[in-house]
């Protein structure tokens, strides 16, 4: 006869518990994550399930703290743990040391959970971004002292554009406490007050060494920066969530370095372009004014002093061939000269006489008569005023001595 | 009178505000209306202003200095040897 073994509830789950435990240990499961909950004490309470089945499943805060992608419902992940067992409900349960998104990086899921969310919060609204500075003359980098990517943006400003002051925000661009610290260059520059454009970056690398980059605080320094941000990391192909959040991306230090200031000979050429212009316009007004009085010599019915607007016209060429020696002064106060005899030029133009209450009278072949003994009785003769025209026929000639 | 006194021409901010200037100046000397006297004057400006956008980007030597911050949080700066 064999006396009956009765358990009592606990003794069993603690039975269970010493079966399993220990033999489930380190183990790997693959599952799609349900029921998630990051519980306010720091631990996550989730299960992972398959097409037929679930298991319980639970990371300690100490674990969770340090990753960088958030678990969330429908994603599946691969997990290491041991499997153990919670025996005032019963309940076994997989303890999770490891959690990785499956099939992609944790960092790659972090990179696309962070843009998402930032993208969603309209950091990235093109609205939002400011115009770089047309012409800065100082230029403010946040990156390592020592890089690759240091010397490449100094090399490249020298070579194209030397006049530009370049001061650097040493901050180191990957591992631990590197975010904080391009962070913090990059409000150093805005409070020294001496750049107008700042650029971060740094060289090519893995994604583990560009993930700087790619962290919450440094996307919003650069979204806060009074000063506008370039964002330069990596080789061409590597986009940071810096590159998202900044108000230009170049794909390369080198490359931030070529748009962010003009190239001297390019400035160079522009002015060459202004100089030419004026030099070209200035020329253009005299030739005006020389017209001008070659109109007025040519074409005076009155008498004029020629030999004053033969002066004039020599002060004009005398200007043109000193616009290339800047002999400004003179040069106004040659053109003051000009302009007054215009004016007076002006004043004895025969239209100007005409309204004042004169007339030019011609024969029949239009030669102007100029004394009364030039005429026939009964002669035709033609009248000009300011604003007509008459004809007359002489009458009666009388002559003076020249005076009225 | 003080239009007659244009030879001192005043330092422009920058050189965006310069070339800005200059911009201008060709839209000025370009209008018919502008006299020879009008016309010399914004030369003049228009001379001096590219002389000195020039010398702000006529530099030999490339300036690189390095931001530092001390325990206080004051910032100075100092010449950054590569």
């Amino acid at each position: 006869m064999t006396e009956r073994m009765i358990y009592s509830v606990s003794q069993l789950n603690n039975q269970i518990k010493q079966l399993l435990e220990g033999e489930l240990n380190q183990i790997w499961l693959e599952g799609e994550i349900s029921n998630f909950k990051h519980h306010s004490s720091g631990h996550m309470y989730f299960s992972l399930k398959d097409a037929e089945s679930e298991i319980r499943s639970v990371m300690w805060r100490g674990l969770n703290q340090s990753l960088r992608f958030l678990p969330e419902d429908g994603l599946r992940v691969l997990v290491s743990g041991d499997v153990s067992v919670y025996t005032p409900r019963g309940q076994y349960q997989i303890v999770v040391n490891q959690i990785q998104p499956a099939g992609q990086g944790d960092l790659q899921l972090a990179f696309e959970q962070l843009k998402e969310r930032l993208r969603g919060e309209g950091l990235f609204d093109t609205a939002r971004k400011r115009s770089l500075p047309p012409y800065p003359m100082t230029i403010g980098v946040v990156t390592s002292e020592t890089g690759a990517a240091f010397r490449d943006i100094l090399n490249v400003l020298q070579r194209r554009a030397s006049y530009v002051k370049v001061i650097l925000a040493p901050a180191r661009v990957q591992g631990d406490g590197a975010a904080q610290e391009i962070v913090g260059g990059i409000e150093r520059l805005n409070r020294s007050g001496e750049c107008d454009v700042i650029i971060i970056g740094r060289g090519g690398g893995s994604l583990e060494d560009l993930w700087p980059f790619n962290e919450e605080i440094v996307a919003r320094a650069v979204v806060t920066s009074d000063l506008p941000v370039i964002s330069a990391v990596g080789h061409e192909v590597d986009f940071s969530i810096s590159d998202f959040s900044a108000d230009y991306r170049a794909p390369t230090p080198s490359a931030a370095a070529e748009i962010v200031a003009r190239d001297t000979r390019e400035l160079d050429a522009e002015l060459e372009g202004f100089t030419g212009f004026f030099r070209e316009k200035l020329t253009g007004k005299i030739e005006q004014m020389k017209a001008r009085y070659q109109h007025l010599i040519h074409h005076y019915a009155f008498k004029i002093p020629k030999q004053r607007l033969l002066i004039a016209t020599q002060r004009l060429d005398e200007i043109q061939s000193r616009l290339e020696t800047t002999a400004i002064t003179r040069l106004k106060t040659v053109s003051k000269e000009t302009e007054n005899l215009t004016q007076q030029l002006y004043l004895l133009h025969p239209d100007h006489i005409l309204q004042r209450g004169y007339s030019i009278t011609r024969d029949d072949q239009g030669n102007i008569l100029r004394s009364s003994a030039e005429l026939d009785i009964g002669e035709t003769i033609h009248t000009r005023f300011a604003n007509g025209n008459a004809q007359s026929k002489i009458l009666v000639t009388e002559e003076s001595n020249g005076k009225e | 009178m003080g239009k007659n006194n244009t030879s001192e021409q005043k330092q422009p901010e920058s050189l965006e505000s310069a070339l800005k200037r200059l911009e201008e100046i060709v839209s000025l000397m370009d209008s018919e209306s502008v006299n020879l006297e009008d016309s010399i004057q914004l030369f003049e400006e228009g001379m001096h202003l590219t002389k000195y956008c020039r010398e702000q980007i006529t530099s030999t030597e490339q300036r690189v200095q390095k931001l530092i911050e001390d325990a206080q949080g004051n910032l100075s700066l100092e010449e950054f040897e590569s």
